[in-house]
């Protein structure tokens, strides 16, 4: 059994948005302590991981572990159809193999979307340790992607000193952002315990900063290694992204 | 029953960007050294090369000759959703024919260079004014990611492309990056014949036939190659020679962008890239699945630069078939042979085709065994490896499936591996 419900229509966007941006089936994963998703993207560059706790929900309520697998398409399109001051109400209709999606509004609305079978095992969290540590207002890491992206197809991510830098380079020329801590800085915190460079597909950057829908961010990366993106959804819930870099084998 | 050697699919310098070079007297030079009995004659709606077909043609009985080789009138039509179809056609009489039904749809049938005509009408209707002819009709180069019926964003079906025309489509022409294989994982291509042909822009022994079909029919008449074609009163087609699919540019899946191809590996960790390939790694055939059917829709990105990868000819094959390849008759064998300019090159680490070492060579083969198809499908192997050991071992590995490829995709071709690259003797 689970049955949960949510006021708020801008929040369930946000997830959903953020899922499409690598996702074509979402795996979540209900439990008593909230509901899950830990997945990678099919060529295993990337991977998001989705904490929605109990408390975020109005009410909430599941009896055992549930794997609810769904189309992305099918989401995206019934998550166009809310109304921005609906109310929203989930339900899991076991007998049916559906999962239903009710918008409360001037009408009651009811969508039952097919359960696809999910996959055989669940996307493990993967153990990662970082070296450098930098939280960010989210609109400074969106303008530097997008400045990089006026020359370049990839980002080198660089954290020393009291500084994070995103450099880029292409056929037309290079361009370079720097954040520097300081009183007025949009840097919030930078702390190093290695110098770290690391270089990531700029489209992945770019997709996945569309999706940040909270005022800051925090990046974790080392040299030539995954570099993770976490940002807060809604209240205690959490969305991190996990990107590999661009390794070049001769 | 007689067996001929046939390339249906060849165009004229009425086309664009095809060699000056040609024509009849070239063709029949280049198809007697390869070992090609049936050529079509390709481009055969367009006026000058029709009157330079009939100047240089000499009916004999019902056979159109010259010096030995029978020709077929054939035209690749571009239709009005810029598919191409391979058309073949029984005599001249329904060339003009077809000639005055397409006039007032398309704006080149007449001019200079309209030897690949364009007809701003549906497939469907096209296949109808063909069937109304006489003649026949299929897909060209039915996998190849450009003007071809299976392309991405085009269709999933004859049934689809062709509608209530579907019955009468008998043929689809391979292309260079497909093969008997890739074609059967279609359940509607199962039943039907598959034809391998050039696409030839010029004479050369590397472009004139480097794909063609054995049929086994009575004569090198229209009326038999349809029989053949149909597969009626014994007549057949009974041996496929091509490239084999990973030659071609568009056998693997590619990034859009960067043009790295796609190569998939067992395991599970992150993908990696070098100068030509992207690895990505699966842990099993449902995630390999996945990824490809995430490829299908355009929601897998390039792991180097965030761009959507595209579907390689076998993977879309794949897609849009099942994920098993089978034939519902007895497929004739489809022989992996490139040409043999191109075996020569490779055994000489790749020089180049035009270089007088490769050329050398070539003649004295020729020269010594006789036709290239002799010598690449038919001769005894020590006889090929008594002129060049190296030529030897490579046409053994490719008569007997052992050969080893690079393969092609985003827009790049693939390669021969030598044999002594790979680790095996040379005799």
């Amino acid at each position: 059994m689970f049955h949960a419900t949510l006021d708020s229509t801008k929040t369930w966007k946000q997830i959903v948005d953020a899922l499409a941006t690598l996702l074509t089936e979402a795996h979540f994963v209900a439990s008593e302590t909230g509901l899950m998703l830990r997945q990678l993207d099919s060529t295993k560059a990337a991977m998001i991981d989705l904490t929605l706790p109990a408390g975020l929900f109005q009410e909430y309520s599941c009896k055992g572990d549930h794997d609810i697998c769904l189309g992305i398409d099918e989401l995206t399109k019934v998550s166009k159809r809310m109304a921005s001051d609906d109310k929203l109400e989930f339900n899991l209709n076991e007998s049916e193999q559906r999962f239903e999606i009710k918008m409360l509004g001037q009408a009651e609305r009811l969508f039952k979307l097919q359960i696809l079978s999910p996959p055989e095992d669940r996307t493990k969290k993967p153990a990662l340790s970082f070296d450098a540590r930098a939280e960010m207002y989210a609109e400074a890491f969106k303008q530097a992607v997008k400045d990089i992206g006026v020359v370049s197809s990839h980002v080198k991510i660089s954290a020393n000193g009291d500084t994070i830098s995103f450099t880029g380079e292409g056929d037309t020329g290079e361009a370079q952002v720097s954040l520097k801590m300081g009183d007025e800085s949009l840097l919030y915190e930078l702390k190093i315990e290695k110098d770290s460079t690391s270089m990531y597909a700029l489209n992945y950057l770019s997709e996945i900063s569309k999706a940040m829908s909270s005022d800051s961010v925090v990046l974790q990366f080392s040299t030539n290694k995954p570099m993770m993106m976490e940002f807060g959804i809604a209240e205690g819930g959490r969305i991190s992204f996990i990107l590999a870099p661009r390794v070049e084998r001769r | 029953m007689p067996e001929f050697d046939t390339d249906l699919h060849i165009h004229s310098h009425h086309s664009i960007g095809v060699s000056h070079t040609m024509t009849i007297p070239n063709l029949v030079n280049g198809a007697a050294e390869k070992g090609l009995d049936i050529l079509g004659t390709g481009d055969a709606t367009q006026p000058d090369w029709l009157d330079h077909l009939r100047r240089n043609l000499v009916p004999s009985g019902e056979e159109l000759k010259q010096e030995g080789i029978s020709f077929i009138p054939t035209v690749e039509i571009e239709d009005g959703e810029s598919i191409h179809h391979l058309v073949i056609l029984p005599d001249f009489e329904s060339v003009e024919m077809l000639r005055s039904s397409l006039r007032p749809f398309s704006p080149n049938i007449d001019s200079e260079w309209g030897g690949r005509p364009r007809a701003n009408i549906g497939p469907s209707d096209l296949a109808a004014l063909v069937r109304e002819t006489g003649g026949f009709v299929g897909p060209a180069h039915a996998f190849t990611p450009f003007k071809s019926v299976f392309r991405e964003g085009r269709y999933e079906s004859l049934l689809a492309c062709y509608g209530k025309e579907a019955a009468n489509i008998h043929f689809i022409e391979l292309g260079l990056s497909a093969d008997t294989e890739i074609a059967d994982y279609i359940p509607e291509l199962r039943g039907i014949t598959f034809i391998t042909s050039s696409d030839a822009h010029s004479p050369s022994p590397d472009k004139l036939g480097r794909e063609f079909v054995r049929f086994s029919m009575e004569s090198a008449t229209f009326d038999e190659l349809r029989k053949a074609i149909l597969r009626q009163q014994g007549r057949k087609p009974i041996l496929n020679v091509g490239l084999d699919p990973r030659l071609g540019k568009y056998y693997l899946s590619f990034c859009s962008s960067c043009r790295r191809t796609v190569q998939i590996l067992e395991g599970e960790g992150h993908p990696w890239f070098d100068t030509l390939n992207i690895y990505i790694e699966c842990k099993n055939d449902d995630e390999k699945a996945a990824l490809l059917r995430d490829v299908h829709k355009r929601r897998a990105k390039c792991p180097i630069d965030g761009k959507n990868l595209r579907l390689g000819v076998r993977d879309r094959a794949m897609m849009i078939g099942t994920p098993r390849s089978e034939s519902l008759f007895d497929r004739p064998p489809y022989l992996h042979v490139p040409p043999l300019l191109d075996v020569i090159s490779a055994s000489m680490n790749g020089m180049a085709k035009s270089t007088k070492s490769v050329r050398s060579l070539y003649d004295r083969m020729r020269s010594s065994i006789g036709r290239e198809t002799t010598i690449l499908i038919d001769a005894p192997i020590d006889r090929v490896s008594k002129i060049d050991g190296r030529v030897g071992a490579m046409v053994e590995a490719l008569r007997n499936g052992t050969a080893t490829y690079a393969a092609g995709g985003g827009g790049r071709y693939g390669w021969l591996v030598p044999p002594w690259q790979t680790g095996k003797p040379i005799k």
